[in-house]
């Protein structure tokens, strides 16, 4: 599940994903998110912080929060410094995080691909 | 255990022995003193009594011979009246008429109504034994057991007294009288002058002037100690009792509490002591509030710099970071594709898209920053020129409504005609109204946009109301809104800086601008205002803007 405000991100993650045969989820805010959840529960979540509505942050705890999703591991990708995040990082310490000034396509498919296999 | 007692009774516990020791002293000198004057008095009563009857003993035994000689024929014949008939009657009289018995008494009596009582023989034999024996003085009881007080004064034989009691010339001469001369020498001890003086009421004044003494004690004692009490109470307890319920409450934290003693005495000395300490606790405490909030309200506002500073981080990280990295990876795909050789349309065209796109939006946010940095340094010339705000405003709304349309919002102008003109930077004023409908635009995504223009006094007032997501600060919180990179959500897209810089160029024409919302989701209502002025006196910020070029 990809939990993004700009479409432009969304088209270029698809790009991204093209031909590694995963399914997609798109939300566009925390709010859309936790609905989608209930629908189709994801092998892992890519996440935006800075969201309309419901936040990157709201989501997370809400996810950690809840039983059924606590185990879904989290991949935050966002333009805040990473040293905004210890807080995260406390509750679950599996969190991967990647700044968005550093994202590359190689570096998302091989984070993705260590959450995969553990 | 007296340390404990209260101060009034502890003075109490001094006062009341002291009293009583005192009072019993003067009073038991002041009885006894009594009582010797009584007796005195009595004593010289009994005294004159007896001496007058001495005396008249006396007078009579001298003038026997007048007495006894008839004056014409030189013959003598007693008359029955020698010194003890005429004592005996003079002491009957006197006794009968006063409360003193007075008699005349002898161990050898003639007359059986001189037999001498107990007491008297005691006495006479006791004069006998002794030579020239003065007067005695005796205390005793009569039979009903009233105090009395015995007097007796011994008479001795003298020269007048030989001729009816001295030597018998023969045996069983008779005297004068008729008795037996029985044989005295002159200096002999006859008999005696018995005085019995009444002393019941000395007694019993004694008594009575006792119990007055005694009541007055108990009631002076009593009086003092009340006295004492009362007096403690208003001038110690009182005072005392207000200082300490002062210092009570100044102690539990009102500091505003005086002590209400008005007094000259210590008392009044020590609260107005206490009240100048008392203001200069207050005082002091109320400076060091002060500084406490002082430095709470710098702190607030450091924390709030801090949070500000935060926000500014993440939203211009935000502005400048997203469209950067769309931009990288945008390119990185795209030389990928073109390394594998891969020729997708359509996916050059999203390429191509973001990449513009982000460009458009970096150059934006670039523009702003600079653009209010500029406007905030004051360098910024406005070109001023006097113009109707109306016309501006039509023009603004026009270009406006495609945009709006696009969400489905519809602009509504209410403008009345006939304003007068404002002397205004064209291109500033129309940057402002643009602002705030595009605004509008932004964040309404149904119902309308309505634009207005009124006059206020002095002023014109132009208003940009919408029926959009509306703001979700407080009142007080509202002016954040026009700081720089200030974003209340922060992932909508824009620096923040537009209304900061619509803040900015009001300001320079000398007006106000400001934000309304009755809260989230009710729709928000921005006004702006300009000060009407004639173009002959340009406004002072014009001036100044003017100067500084």
């Amino acid at each position: 599940m990809i939990v993004e405000d700009e479409k432009a991100f969304h088209d270029l993650y698809s790009v991204m994903f093209e031909g590694k045969g995963y399914d997609i989820i798109c939300a566009y805010d925390g709010d859309e998110a936790m609905a989608k959840l209930e629908e189709d529960k994801p092998d892992v979540i890519i996440l935006d912080m800075l969201l309309d509505m419901v936040t990157g942050d709201t989501f997370f705890l809400y996810l950690k929060g809840m039983p059924e999703y606590a185990d879904i591991p989290v991949l935050i990708i966002s333009a805040l410094s990473e040293k905004q995040y210890k807080n995260l990082k406390k509750i679950d310490p599996n969190l991967v995080y990647i700044e968005k000034s550093y994202l590359t396509k190689e570096r998302l498919l091989e984070e993705l691909d260590k959450i995969l296999i553990s | 255990m007296f340390s404990r007692l209260k101060l009034g009774t502890k003075l109490l516990w001094f006062i009341a022995p002291i009293m009583v020791v005192a009072m019993g002293i003067v009073f038991t000198w002041l009885i006894k003193k009594e009582e010797r004057l009584i007796r005195g008095e009595i004593k010289t009563k009994a005294e004159m009594l007896a001496l007058q009857l001495e005396i008249i003993r006396e007078y009579i035994a001298e003038k026997q011979d007048v007495i006894n000689t008839d004056p014409e024929t030189g013959n003598v014949t007693f008359k029955h009246l020698n010194p003890a008939k005429v004592g005996a009657a003079i002491s009957k009289r006197i006794s009968s008429s006063t409360d003193y018995i007075i008699k005349q008494t002898s161990l050898n009596y003639r007359n059986p109504e001189n037999a001498p009582d107990e007491y008297e023989i005691k006495m006479l034999k006791q004069l006998q034994t002794k030579d020239n024996e003065d007067t005695i003085w005796g205390e005793d009881y009569d039979r009903e057991g009233k105090k009395i007080i015995r007097y007796i004064v011994p008479l001795y034989i003298k020269e007048d007294c030989l001729q009816c009691h001295g030597m018998p010339a023969y045996e069983g001469e008779l005297d004068i009288t008729g008795y037996k001369k029985e044989g005295y020498k002159l200096g002999d001890l006859r008999g005696a002058i018995s005085v019995i003086a009444p002393a019941g009421h000395m007694e019993a004044v004694i008594w009575t002037n006792t119990l007055i003494l005694f009541s007055i004690g108990i009631i002076s004692t009593i009086s003092v100690i009340f006295l004492t009490y009362l007096l403690i109470r208003k001038f110690v307890r009182k005072p005392l009792d207000r200082t300490v319920a002062a210092t009570r409450a100044i102690t539990s934290g009102d500091l505003s509490k005086r002590v209400d003693v008005k007094s000259g005495d210590e008392f009044g000395e020590l609260a107005e002591s206490f009240n100048i300490m008392a203001e200069s606790i207050e005082e002091k405490t109320r400076a060091l509030e002060e500084t406490t909030q002082n430095l709470e309200r710098a702190n607030q506002e450091l924390r709030g710099l801090d949070e500000m500073k935060d926000n500014i981080i993440r939203d211009v990280s935000h502005e400048l970071k997203s469209p950067l990295a769309q931009l990288r990876l945008a390119l990185e795909l795209w030389v990928g594709d073109k390394k594998d050789g891969a020729k997708d349309e359509n996916k050059a065209n999203l390429f191509n898209g973001i990449i513009k796109e982000n460009i458009k939006r970096l150059n934006k946010t670039v523009e702003s920053i600079l653009e209010l940095t500029s406007l905030e340094s004051g360098r910024e010339n406005y070109d001023k020129e006097s113009l109707q705000l109306k016309k501006l405003i039509v023009q603004v709304t026009k270009s406006s409504t495609l945009l709006a349309r696009q969400k489905g919002l519809t602009i509504r102008s209410i403008l009345p005609n006939k304003l007068p003109n404002v002397v205004v930077d064209r291109h500033g004023i129309t940057r402002v109204v643009t602002n705030l409908i595009d605004n509008a635009i932004k964040y309404t995504n149904s119902g309308e946009i309505s634009v207005s223009l009124q006059q206020k006094n002095s002023e014109l007032e132009v208003s940009v109301r919408d029926s959009g997501i509306g703001i979700g600060l407080s009142k007080e919180q509202q002016y954040k809104l026009f700081e720089r990179f200030y974003q209340e959500n922060a992932s909508t897209p824009g620096t923040g800086v537009g209304l900061s810089i619509c803040k900015t160029i009001v300001e320079a024409h000398g007006g106000k601008i400001w934000a309304e919302s009755k809260g989230k989701g009710e729709g928000s209502t921005f006004r702006f205002t300009l000060p009407l002025v004639t173009e002959k006196e340009p406004i002072a910020t014009d001036t100044k803007v003017n100067d500084g070029n």
